[in-house]
């Protein structure tokens, strides 16, 4: 049986188990019930600043309060290693990083040491930054590197994921995500390591 | 008596074994000297595992101590 | 793989409290996991509001999921994503196969998914010759050691560093005796890391699905459903049909309830939402009934479609905590897989509505409310009129009912019952009454309450 059999075969049953499933599901859920109205969850909107710097620390990554990108360059220059490769999506640091470019194969950056982007925003109430699959460069960036830096304006920090949510509206992007911090696991007794799979560090820098 | 046959007590003898010995070490960690409840059966399973132990804490139930004070 | 399918609740348990030292001690792992999610709950003043909300929501989720269903279906395909229909685990299984055997696939790299667990996925591909490998740590561990996960999110909880390093040592060839988890991660990093760069089948599970837009939402805090994912040329997701919430502004309630309740963490570090394939890249969406509409069906237990697998009740339940997950024979083990299985098998999982003092912990804890411990109490009504409970359990009930069922009864069973206690204790102290095994019977007083009272009311 050839691979185009096989796939058409599985195609025509799972029609039907379509159907079966949807007919199903109409037969047994229960009378509808209405949605809740959400819209009374709001955060406060004092000190944002030092509140996602001070959770962000917690959770185990660096932040600092910068006014401009050269004051960002020192503090890369003196916490990462430049012998090594360094790349990023921002042309004004093009003299220290190497630009990324869409059309090549992801596996390709397999060796990134520091990846530097730009952030869209950040959540105070978790410390999470919202990236977007354009403010990536590739998708794999943010997580393939050893070492991930995000910049993010002081403006740009919202109170709790209620407000996150309405600043991202419905979205188009193909892909976009939350990142909190440096990767870690506590699968082995519990004892907190930071680096699993994604960089072993993470770096915020909020410019004012 | 006959209720005890099979409810959680003896249909998962271990657990709850296990649960009242960490209960009653929990309360003997504290100094407690008598261990009280309105429940029957939890100070009967208590009770049983300080007695097999020769445990120096005693039982009461809250009747009891209501019914001293009077 | 290790059978745990022939032992009820009960003697798996027995068998794992045997070990006092690591009872006490995976006990006191997972209550700390239970208190870290207090610290982290009382941190949010609305919290309660916030479970109430979701509650609320996966109420309009399962009365509307057909719709749901339609609407989610339609904007999966209007992104690129080439969706599946499979009615259990044989048919999950075989979509699998034929999407990796379409691109001469035949090596898979899986970030976790229950789902997949449930339906023994990679020993499915494994014999029709397709690698898996799990790449969360936990599901890593257990996959070498040849065992299924023990908890939904902490899939080695049950396991010491040392038990750990030692697999290392053999099928990583560390060194003998290394048990540092910081080292050993290292060591599963470099490892994994080319597993990622090589695999050209990546398959996740989801988290939350978006009726509204038609995306997904995959938590991890690893980053290995993304390093997977992003680098794969196909990227299958599987999900059960429940998993479906209905606009994008409800994943702000769902994310900030899920890891608060998981680990006690605000947020896990990556909430990754998939949309689009990458150009040149194909993603695939099955969508997996296996007993859901069943269960849909039921009335009593349709809630239970509502959890968002976090895990928060299997950390809170003594029972739990004191007999490890591997003791519940079922992919979904604690409280929450105690009112599941038996709608997926209700003769093997007929003991586990029993494995609970009903304390009600698990629903304290439940952020979208389901009512765990009181469809245990139903299951066990339901599992006692369908013929499964264990003979003695309903003989046991029913003399139970006959002595209280009258006063006349009571003091009758009573005044025997003290009779055998003062004259014949053998009759109980016994190795063949189970309650004496590890603990004393009680004395049974001289009188019965009944008698006293009556005797010192008329003095006053």
């Amino acid at each position: 049986m050839n691979n185009a059999f096989i796939l058409s075969n599985y195609q025509s049953k799972h029609m039907n188990t379509r159907e079966k499933i949807l007919e199903a599901v109409l037969k047994n859920q229960p009378a509808a019930t209405a949605l809740p109205d959400i819209t009374m969850f709001k955060g406060d909107s004092a000190g944002l600043v030092e509140r996602y710097m001070a959770i962000f620390a917690t959770i185990g990554g660096a932040v600092h309060l910068v006014e401009t990108l050269e004051e960002v360059k020192e503090l890369l220059a003196k916490n990462f290693d430049s012998s090594r490769r360094i790349v990023t999506t921002l042309p004004e640091l093009a003299g220290m990083a190497e630009l990324i470019s869409v059309a090549v194969d992801p596996h390709r950056y397999e060796d990134t040491e520091l990846a530097i982007i730009r952030g869209d925003f950040c959540v105070a109430e978790n410390g999470a930054v919202w990236l977007t699959e354009d403010l990536m460069g590739q998708r794999i960036i943010p997580y393939i590197c050893q070492h991930l830096a995000v910049i993010i304006n002081a403006e740009a920090i919202v109170p709790t994921l209620h407000e996150a949510y309405d600043r991202i509206g419905t979205g188009d992007f193909g892909f976009s995500g939350f990142i909190g911090g440096p990767s870690k696991t506590a699968d082995i007794e519990q004892a907190l390591v930071l680096g699993a799979h994604g960089p072993l560090t993470m770096t915020v820098f909020i410019m004012k | 008596m006959l209720w005890i046959w099979r409810n959680f007590c003896v249909a998962e003898e271990a657990v709850s074994v296990k649960m009242g010995k960490d209960r009653v070490t929990d309360h003997t960690k504290h100094g407690a000297e008598y261990i009280t409840s309105s429940d029957l059966s939890c100070l009967m399973h208590l009770e049983g595992i300080l007695h097999r132990n020769k445990s120096a804490v005693k039982i009461m139930h809250i009747a009891e101590i209501l019914n001293a004070e009077l | 793989m290790k059978q745990t399918k022939t032992k009820d609740h009960a003697s798996l348990a027995e068998a794992f409290i045997k070990d006092e030292e690591r009872v006490d001690w995976h006990d006191g792992a997972l209550w700390f996991i239970r208190q870290k999610r207090d610290i982290a709950s009382k941190q949010i003043p609305e919290w309660e509001q916030l479970r109430e909300a979701a509650s609320t929501i996966k109420s309009n989720v399962i009365s509307n999921l057909h719709d749901y269903l339609l609407q989610f279906e339609a904007n999966l395909t209007r992104n690129g994503v080439t969706v599946h229909w499979a009615a259990d685990a044989d048919e999950h299984n075989a979509i699998v196969y034929s999407i990796l055997k379409a691109k001469e696939i035949t090596q898979m790299v899986k970030s976790k998914s229950m789902l997949t667990e449930e339906c023994q996925l990679n020993e499915y591909l494994e014999e029709r010759g397709i690698e898996v490998i799990n790449s969360d740590l936990g599901e890593y561990i257990q996959q070498i050691d040849k065992e299924p996960p023990s908890h939904i999110v902490l899939p080695c909880i049950h396991k010491r560093k040392e038990e750990i390093g030692e697999l290392f040592h053999e099928h990583l060839g560390t060194e003998k005796g290394m048990s540092d988890p910081t080292q050993l991660t290292r060591v599963a990093r470099k490892h994994l890391r080319n597993v990622f760069l090589t695999r050209r089948g990546a398959l996740t599970g989801v988290n939350f699905a978006v009726a509204e837009t038609g995306e997904y939402v995959v938590c991890t805090n690893e980053g290995n459903a993304d390093m997977g994912a992003h680098l794969s040329e196909v990227q299958i997701a599987s999900m059960g049909l429940e998993k479906l919430i209905p606009q994008k502004k409800h994943l702000s309630i769902f994310l900030r309830l899920l890891a608060r309740s998981a680990t006690g963490q605000p947020i896990t570090i990556y909430s990754s939402h998939y949309k689009k394939p990458r150009p040149g890249q194909e993603m695939h969406l099955i969508l997996v009934d296996a007993g859901r509409t069943r269960q849909l069906g039921r009335v009593d237990f349709r809630d239970s479609l509502k959890c968002i697998k976090c895990g928060s009740c299997m950390n809170t339940c003594p029972v739990y905590r004191k007999s490890g997950g591997l003791s519940y024979h079922n992919t979904i083990s604690g409280p929450i897989g105690a009112i599941l299985a038996p709608n997926l098998d209700m003769k093997k999982h007929a003991d586990l509505p029993y494995a609970s003092t009903l304390c009600g912990s698990c629903s304290n804890v439940c952020p979208v409310k389901i009512n765990i411990h009181g469809q245990l109490y139903k299951w066990r009504q339901e599992i006692v009129k369908e013929g499964y409970a264990a003979n003695t359990k309903a003989l046991g009930m029913k003399a139970m009912a006959w002595t209280l069922s009258s006063p006349g009864n009571f003091t009758s069973a009573g005044n025997a019952g003290r009779w055998f206690m003062h004259n014949i204790p053998f009759v109980v102290n016994n190795r063949f009454n189970p309650w004496y095994k590890q603990r004393d019977m009680p004395e049974g007083p001289k009188e019965s309450f009944a008698a006293w009272y009556a005797r010192n009311e008329k003095k006053e």
